[in-house]
């Protein structure tokens, strides 16, 4: 297991390097490292600008004998109001596309949100080889 | 200023991006970009995007609203180079970086932009054969 903090633009881009190397190492496939380091990019961002920095834990996952990769992302935020809609394609609080969230729950096989209002987000995503 | 040269090659601007592209050096490459094609009336620009592992949301919208932009500043911007496993992602993402003409490689960025390779070292006053930009090139070219 790592720790990443996440304060700064460029600990967004150390999160998704660091996600595409473990990836590399675990002999995922080239198109299966795109969508990981992608994801990840998508949800430390979401730290980030959304819940205004936290951390991310990254490691191996398994379930029998399959391996993946399993990120989580946590902080102490604003939290997510209604995860429904922040789940929705296009919707975004930010005037940005409003891609990131929906588009790393498909980029990834496993997706969970817990977010309380005033208390913070935590966002764990897994990649089954 | 941006830390990612773009050079004048004739009435075409090349950027090659080497770097990873934090947020930060995107938008900034995206205002210096604009800001040459400005000073230089550049007719067209390319960016090559093969050293880029990652496009994400927020560095694809950076690429289509540059796209747009320079649009406006009649600019015809073509995106050449990106990695399969790339286009790929942003599809699966939902992304399909609306405005952003791309093409395979540089030489067929150039084509759709009107020029060949060596027209423009003409252009940049290496003595070679009369020219000019070829006819435009009315094929439709790959949408991302
Ligand atoms: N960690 C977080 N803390 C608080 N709110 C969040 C968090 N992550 C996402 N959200 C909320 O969910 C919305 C949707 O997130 P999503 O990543 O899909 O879009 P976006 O970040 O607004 O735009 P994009 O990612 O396309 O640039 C955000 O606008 C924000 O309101
Ligand atoms: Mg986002």
């Amino acid at each position: 297991m790592d720790r990443f903090e996440i304060s700064t633009e460029d600990d967004v881009v150390r999160a998704r390097t660091a996600a595409r190397r473990l990836a590399e190492n675990l002999a995922f496939s080239l198109i299966d490292k795109t969508r990981i380091a992608t994801a990840v990019s998508e949800l430390a961002r979401n730290t980030l600008v959304h819940g205004g920095g936290g951390r991310m834990v990254i490691g191996e996952a398994a379930n029998g004998t399959t391996t993946g990769i399993r990120c989580t992302f946590t902080d102490a935020g604003p939290g997510i109001g209604d995860i429904d809609q922040a789940m929705t394609d296009g919707f975004t609080t930010n005037s940005s596309l409003g891609h990131g969230l929906p588009g790393a729950k498909r980029l990834m096989d496993e997706f969970k949100v817990e977010s309380n209002v005033g208390q913070g987000t935590c966002v764990e995503v897994i990649k089954w080889k | 200023m941006s830390e990612i040269p773009i050079l004048k090659v004739g009435p075409v601007l090349l950027v090659s991006v080497q770097t990873e592209l934090n947020d930060r050096v995107a938008t900034e490459l995206q205002e210096s970009l604009l800001t040459r094609i400005k000073a230089t009336g550049a007719t067209g620009t390319l960016i090559d995007i093969t050293a880029l592992d990652v496009v994400d949301s927020f560095i694809g919208r950076v690429l289509s609203e540059t796209a747009k932009m320079a649009r406006i500043m009649d600019t015809k911007v073509v995106l050449v180079g990106m990695r399969p496993a790339v286009a790929i992602t942003l599809l699966e993402m939902g992304l399909d970086l609306p405005d952003v003409e791309a093409e395979g490689d540089v030489e067929a960025g150039l084509k759709a932009l009107g020029y060949a390779l060596r027209e423009l070292a003409a252009e940049n006053g290496e003595p070679t054969a009369p020219i000019g930009p070829r006819h435009q090139d009315t094929r439709r070219n790959g949408q991302i």
